[in-house]
């Protein structure tokens, strides 16, 4: 029977030799993966109903990447105790702060999380692990229930087959084309379910993607609420193709398709509110940014840091700009150092933050103040996200966000930025 | 264990418009910061921000009749863990999988793929609902129309009072869990 990418990691991870969207599954992961925030949730839970010990321990990754800068009495003790709650429950895999990086980034550089697996995770990015070709659900406040089973329930989602063609112009950015693809999928424009849903890319311009584009992509669209967005298989350590490498087959049923060209596409920036509020970045070019940040689980890769290298070279960043740089993991931060992409940025007046999540986090190193406007590669920008209610959050892609950093206003960055 | 009342029950319903948020709509936001859970706080706030009256209206056991995209937005459940305190059961059009998820973490019946439902059922009316098959009788006017019914899966783990109730039979079933590791 033909399936969809998505069809065949869940069928493999229910051992069947196939499944339909609407089934009903407690699909087997081969890793669990929480943040370092709800840990202590997760255990109360469990704790209160009698459980002193949880199913599969050794698939378990508990990873700090949201409180990296332990500077409240409050956060000391969140991360003791989850040194604690590691030890208890004997997880298998345990990175506290400055060992590993960002959970969504470092498994698949560490090869925890290769092409063709199926995963749980606490957070909704895990959206991210699609990039190499492994399918991660989003478990939320039902954790718990795969830390004790090691399982939970889900349902076998549909697929919307993007096909890219073409090439992005100069100055666009495959977070652009994350922007208006989630604009275009919420408002409706294409007449297309979306909730529950996983959108599958592929093409010839997918086959060319670098990981980082693909990382981008399947973040953004995220919040939407898809369950998943998935790329053909693509190892990022270079380890080569074996059987567990799936791709879609040529008659699986997919829901809908959509066929878009990258050349199409004009640089974006996501308006405060969400990362499908998408708009041409020409609308709101001119306003004065007050803080700038590069990093996060959708743009937090070597290459994401490379490019925005590459435009401040030899530039300075706006004096009424404070622009933080949070490489993605520990390693990406090494390799900066090594490649002298770090004194570039220093150089320049950018100011780097430990690897983590870094501010989308809540603002977490570098919050806002009231009144302040931010452009940054977060991965959301609801109110309040980094910092004060009253600050207005701007999302675009790593290239929109340097320029805008040196110009010290929002700007288009197809026009040449120049220092002050 | 079994559900109150049984799948098949006879009540007065309630009737919404489309995409009723859950946060803000269902109950409100500052008791979602708040992380009110306690239900005799929760049952006095619900629905308050659609309609400061309906809570005089509904009666423990009633339907909650909505359009599409019920519990839209984050998927919050403390407004759900209030109407399952009352024993209220959902009829919608659609709903976000990530607030289905959290409605069956709470063991909140709901029938999320009634396509139509408000054409031949209007607010007040007496509905009688087999979840087991899916009718819906409109026992006011007569009517009645069939729809996806409750999943297998899902019948259970609402049997089994949701989350709490699933995890709590897992440990009886798995003693070796009960001891440090």
């Amino acid at each position: 029977m033909a399936m969809t990418m998505t069809e065949k990691l869940l069928a493999r991870a229910v051992g069947r030799d196939h499944v339909r969207p609407g089934d009903v599954i407690s699909p087997d992961p081969e890793l669990v993966i929480m943040h370092d925030g709800y840990v202590e949730t997760a255990y109360k839970e469990l704790s209160e109903i009698g459980y002193k010990r949880i199913t599969n321990a050794e698939r378990v990754m508990i990873i700090t990447d949201h409180n990296t800068i332990q500077t409240t009495p409050r956060s000391i003790e969140q991360s003791r105790a989850n040194r604690r709650i590691a030890a208890e429950w004997k997880v298998g895999h345990f990175f506290d702060v400055g060992r590993g990086g960002h959970g969504h980034i470092y498994p698949m550089e560490a090869g925890m999380v290769k092409p063709g697996m199926f995963l749980f995770a606490y957070d909704m990015h895990c959206t991210n692990f699609g990039a190499v070709g492994a399918l991660a659900l989003r478990a939320g406040p039902d954790i718990p229930m795969v830390l004790a089973t090691g399982s939970m329930w889900t349902v076998v989602p549909e697929t919307l087959r993007v096909e890219l063609t073409g090439e992005f112009s100069p100055g666009v950015h495959a977070r652009d084309l994350g922007f208006k693809l989630s604009a275009d999928l919420s408002s409706g424009r294409y007449g297309m379910e979306f909730d529950h849903r996983v959108v599958e890319f592929a093409g010839d311009a997918v086959e060319a993607m670098p990981l980082a584009a693909r990382v981008a992509l399947c973040n953004t669209l995220t919040e939407i609420g898809v369950s998943g967005v998935i790329f053909p298989p693509l190892s990022p350590t270079g380890a080569a193709p074996d059987e567990r490498w799936v791709r879609s087959d040529l008659d699986a049923h997919f829901e809908n398709h959509l066929k878009l060209n990258l050349a199409d596409l004009e640089p974006q920036v996501a308006l405060p509110g969400g990362p499908d509020r998408a708009a041409n970045v020409s609308d709101v070019a001119g306003r004065s940014v007050d803080h700038a940040y590069l990093g996060s689980c959708g743009s937090g890769m070597y290459e994401d840091f490379a490019l925005s290298a590459s435009l401040l070279k030899g530039q300075r960043v706006a004096p009424n700009v404070r622009f933080f740089v949070v490489p993605g993991t520990i390693a990406i931060a090494r390799r900066m150092a090594d490649d002298g992409l770090t004194q570039l940025f220093m150089d320049a007046g950018a100011i780097l933050l430990p690897a983590g999540c870094g501010p989308c986090a809540g603002g977490i190193g570098a919050p806002l103040g009231p009144g302040e406007v931010s452009i940054s590669t977060a991965a959301t920008n609801g109110v309040g996200r980094m910092g004060s209610k009253e600050a207005e959050c701007f999302l675009a892609s790593p290239i929109t966000v340097t320029a805008s950093a040196i110009a010290g206003h929002i700007v288009d960055p197809r026009t040449p930025a120049t220092s002050h | 264990m079994a559900l109150e009342g049984g799948w098949k029950t006879r009540a007065r319903c309630h009737v919404l418009g489309d995409n009723i948020p859950h946060d803000g709509g269902v109950i409100r936001f500052d008791y979602i910061t708040g992380r009110v859970t306690d239900p005799a706080q929760l049952i006095p706030e619900l629905f308050n921000e659609i309609d400061p009256t309906l809570k005089t209206r509904i009666q423990p056991g009633d339907y909650i009749v909505a359009g599409r995209n019920f519990f839209c937005g984050k998927a919050h459940n403390n407004g759900m863990i209030a109407m399952k305190a009352l024993g209220l059961r959902v009829l919608c059009e659609s709903m976000p999988f990530r607030s289905f998820r959290a409605a069956t973490g709470v063991a909140l019946p709901c029938l999320t793929q009634c396509t139509g439902i408000r054409d031949y059922v209007h607010d007040g009316d007496e509905l009688e609902v087999d979840f087991e098959t899916g009718e819906v009788k409109n026992l006011t006017t007569g009517e009645s129309r069939k729809y996806p019914a409750v999943a297998r899966d899902i019948k259970i783990i609402v049997e089994e009072g949701g989350m709490k109730g699933l995890l709590a039979k897992w440990l009886v079933d798995h003693p070796e869990l009960a001891t440090l590791a």
